[in-house]
């Protein structure tokens, strides 16, 4: 495996994607710009997801699902918001094939046209905020401390695996609060929740701060961010944090009545983190052998290799590693016996 | 995957085993028995070695900057450039048109700010921001 990794110090980004498609993370797809997950990828994605899923839930936080599809006039009630992801929305006009009247394959039906067309979510602040609408009425119904797992696309031009792909996995998460100190400090928690999920379970030294406001998410007052070095000298942004004030309270009228009985507009958050954190990972630790990961998100901890001639010695080694491997399995480690039959001596 | 187990014939013999560290690609050979406590701690060694040589990565990749000539020479380098800005977006945006660098953020934690002079315009600054090539 080692031969076929080029040095990072000829060619990082060569390094970069010789490890992850020998290492068999992940690779590209038939369609541009998207990628395949393949198992042993998934299982570390499934590791992160794992512990960020226990984190949020730790500080109050549920998971829901939302569409995938956002109607189109939806995105562009928050005129930032709109400004900022209109250039890599997909779009959906139809909803129907047919058999192609001039030769084989199949059209696209004309008469099948949508009435209104749908964006397939790059973010779900729009269709989350018209669900809230009917869900807050007054000061009881908040806060509303909401999670969603989900894929979303963003139509890139430069594609990358794992750090910059058209369609990735992330969790978004989006509150709703009675006041805006309320939904700051929710902002501020969960930056820390990203930053602590780095350094303890990444191995990843990040620093926290705050984004200037040409950098800031499309439609937040303010975006707290994680910032991670990597071996190339290059910034790479590993998690988000936004401060929304009112901005989309106010595009979809979500309005509740204090304690006074007022209304008022609900004050937001929203955070992010994604696929992209498979990235900074492969590029935090690994080396020119190839994949270094943090045990703390390997799905295996130790690989036992057997060395034998007979196959009298292969059993006898066999029932000894089994012994550890039961023993390490009672301390949570998780262990694979390589018992290849290449691996004779 | 973090740590390597071998065993063969002769260790049946010894009642040894040999272990590998993934992280600093070290051997050493153990008694087998006990090995279980050892190897659950070797994880929590590698999880805190891994996690300091980044770190130790990241510091000495982080430099103060306070002149923009040698910042368009250290730039070409990479690393957290940590330099003073006057705030405006015009300056933000004339530095990454002429360096591809950005702002990557205001940091919230570190040493306390201190006043300056913006590299650029050499107006006053209230501390440093950090500025990379990024991802």
């Amino acid at each position: 495996m080692a031969k076929e990794i080029v040095n990072r110090e000829e060619n990082y980004s060569l390094w970069y994607n010789n490890l992850v498609t020998k290492a068999d993370l992940a690779e590209n797809s038939a369609v541009r710009g998207c990628m395949v997950i393949k198992p042993y990828g998934y299982a570390i994605w499934e590791k992160m997801q794992a512990q960020l899923d226990k984190m949020f839930k730790e500080t109050g936080h549920v998971n829901a699902y939302f569409p995938l599809f956002i109607p189109k006039s939806f995105l562009s009630k928050e005129a930032e918001h709109v400004e900022g992801f209109a250039k890599e929305c997909a779009v959906v006009t139809h909803h129907r094939l047919m058999a192609n009247p001039d030769g084989p394959g199949v059209v696209v039906d004309p008469d099948a046209k949508l009435e209104e067309e749908l964006v397939v979510r790059p973010t779900s602040e729009t269709i989350i905020w018209n669900t809230y609408r009917n869900w807050i009425k007054s000061y009881r119904d908040l806060p509303i401390l909401i999670n969603q797992w989900a894929n979303v696309v963003r139509w890139e031009m430069r594609t990358r695996l794992f750090l910059r792909t058209t369609e990735f996995l992330w969790q978004e998460g989006h509150t709703a609060h009675s006041t805006k100190q309320e939904a700051i400090e929710e902002t501020e928690k969960m930056v820390n929740v990203y930053a602590t999920f780095a350094r303890e379970f990444m191995a990843m030294p990040v620093i926290v701060g705050r984004k200037t406001e040409s950098e800031r998410f499309a439609g937040a007052l303010d975006t707290l961010c994680i910032e991670a070095l990597m071996q190339d000298g290059k910034a790479l942004q590993a998690g988000t944090s936004h401060f929304l004030g009112q901005n989309f309270a106010k595009a979809f009228d979500v309005q509740f009545a204090n304690k006074e009985g007022t209304l008022d507009y609900v004050w937001a958050s929203s955070w992010g983190v994604s696929t992209r954190l498979m990235g900074a990972l492969v590029m935090a630790h690994s080396d020119n052998n190839g994949l270094v990961l943090p045990p703390k998100l390997a799905p295996i901890h130790v690989v036992m290799v057997p060395i034998f001639k007979t196959d009298e010695e292969h059993s006898r080694v066999i029932e000894k590693m089994e012994l550890l491997k039961s023993r390490l399995e009672k301390l949570n480690i998780t262990v694979k016996i390589d018992d290849r039959d290449n691996l004779r001596s | 995957m973090p740590v390597r187990v071998a065993m063969g014939p002769r260790d049946l013999e010894n009642g040894t085993l040999e272990i590998a560290r993934r992280d600093n690609l070290t051997k050493e050979s153990r008694e087998f028995e006990g090995t279980e406590n050892h190897i659950c701690s070797l994880l929590d060694q590698i999880q805190d070695n891994i996690y300091t040589k980044a770190l130790k990565f990241r510091e000495e990749n982080t430099i103060n900057i306070d002149d923009y000539e040698t910042f368009k020479q250290k730039i070409e380098e990479g690393g957290f450039l940590m330099c003073h800005w006057d705030g405006t977006a015009e300056t933000e945006a004339k530095i990454k048109e002429e360096t591809k660098a950005t702002i990557r953020c205001i940091p919230l934690e570190g040493p306390s700010p201190e006043d300056g002079k913006c590299i650029y315009s050499g107006k006053p600054s209230v501390g440093r921001v950090i500025f990379a090539r990024a991802y």
